[in-house]
């Protein structure tokens, strides 16, 4: 499960032109970070992912409580309501917020 | 030299030393073993030797979990202190949280790579997720399927609890 999960990111990563390849006269290195670290999500990856969930939040959504921002951070919530992730990170919240004219 | 069979990582250094590498490059392979090397192409030794001496035993190294926390605490020291310094000293016991914000290890020994990353302000607790299973389905849901992000979160929990 691990490796479908790592895959997933990796791909996840790649798409979003996250992925540093170095091309030597023989060799092509890609370099790309672990995406779990002593069973943590790597923040790195964390960031990532929020942004781009967060760069797909329309208005209607904000309106039916997806996303709240409240005391300085920004809440996403699932469908029933539930906070699944807080971002702390000003510049996420900044460019959410200023995307959306909040 | 020949590959032992196990590292310490307090032996890392002096091991990386002894394969000719120098304080910049044992840097980067410290860097390195926090970042997935994936190599495509025939390699040459003459010109790619950085990564054809390194990339197996760092790979392999990476996943020896006691080497990883060892340097992980090794790794958030050197960039913390923006020198070098903690390669060289034994027993450096730091967080390992910051750790995940690492410089990129490059190949070529040549290239510009020597600039030590900014402190890892807050990033660490940027985003603090409270429920994985639903996190991982709202963000990465259209790249796996729920069963094995569901699996996958069974999985870590298991683990935790074993190490609890």
């Amino acid at each position: 499960m691990l490796k479908k999960i790592e895959g997933a990111l990796s791909k996840f990563w790649m798409d979003y032109g996250r992925a540093i390849q170095v091309k030597g006269a023989h060799t092509e290195v890609l370099i790309e970070p672990k995406f779990f670290i002593s069973g943590q999500l790597n923040p790195e990856a964390a960031e990532l992912l929020v942004s781009v969930y967060l760069s797909q939040v329309t208005p209607p959504d904000l309106a039916k409580g997806k996303v709240v921002i409240a005391d300085g951070a920004l809440k996403i919530n699932d469908k029933y309501g539930q906070c699944v992730a807080e971002v702390h990170s000003p510049k996420i919240i900044r460019e959410f917020a200023s995307r959306l004219g909040i | 030299m020949s590959t032992p069979a196990a590292i310490q990582a307090q032996d890392l250094v002096q091991y990386l030393a002894g394969l000719g590498l120098n304080p910049q490059q044992i840097s980067q392979v410290v860097y390195g073993l926090y970042r997935e090397l994936r190599v495509s192409g025939s390699l040459s030794p003459a010109s790619d030797n950085l990564v054809h001496l390194s990339v197996e035993k760092i790979k392999k190294m990476a996943k020896d979990p006691a080497l990883e926390e060892a340097l992980q605490a090794l790794a958030l020291s050197v960039q913390k202190n923006k020198n070098l310094d903690a390669l060289f000293q034994k027993g450096t016991k730091a967080s390992a949280s910051a750790a995940a914000h690492i410089p990129l290890v490059s190949h070529n020994p040549y290239e510009s790579t020597s600039t030590l990353p900014e402190p890892a302000e807050a990033r660490p607790e940027s985003v603090v997720i409270h429920n994985l299973d639903s996190f991982l389905r709202m963000t990465l849901g259209g790249y796996v399927d729920g069963e094995t992000i569901k699996g996958f979160v069974s999985e870590q929990e298991i683990l935790n609890a074993q190490k609890d």
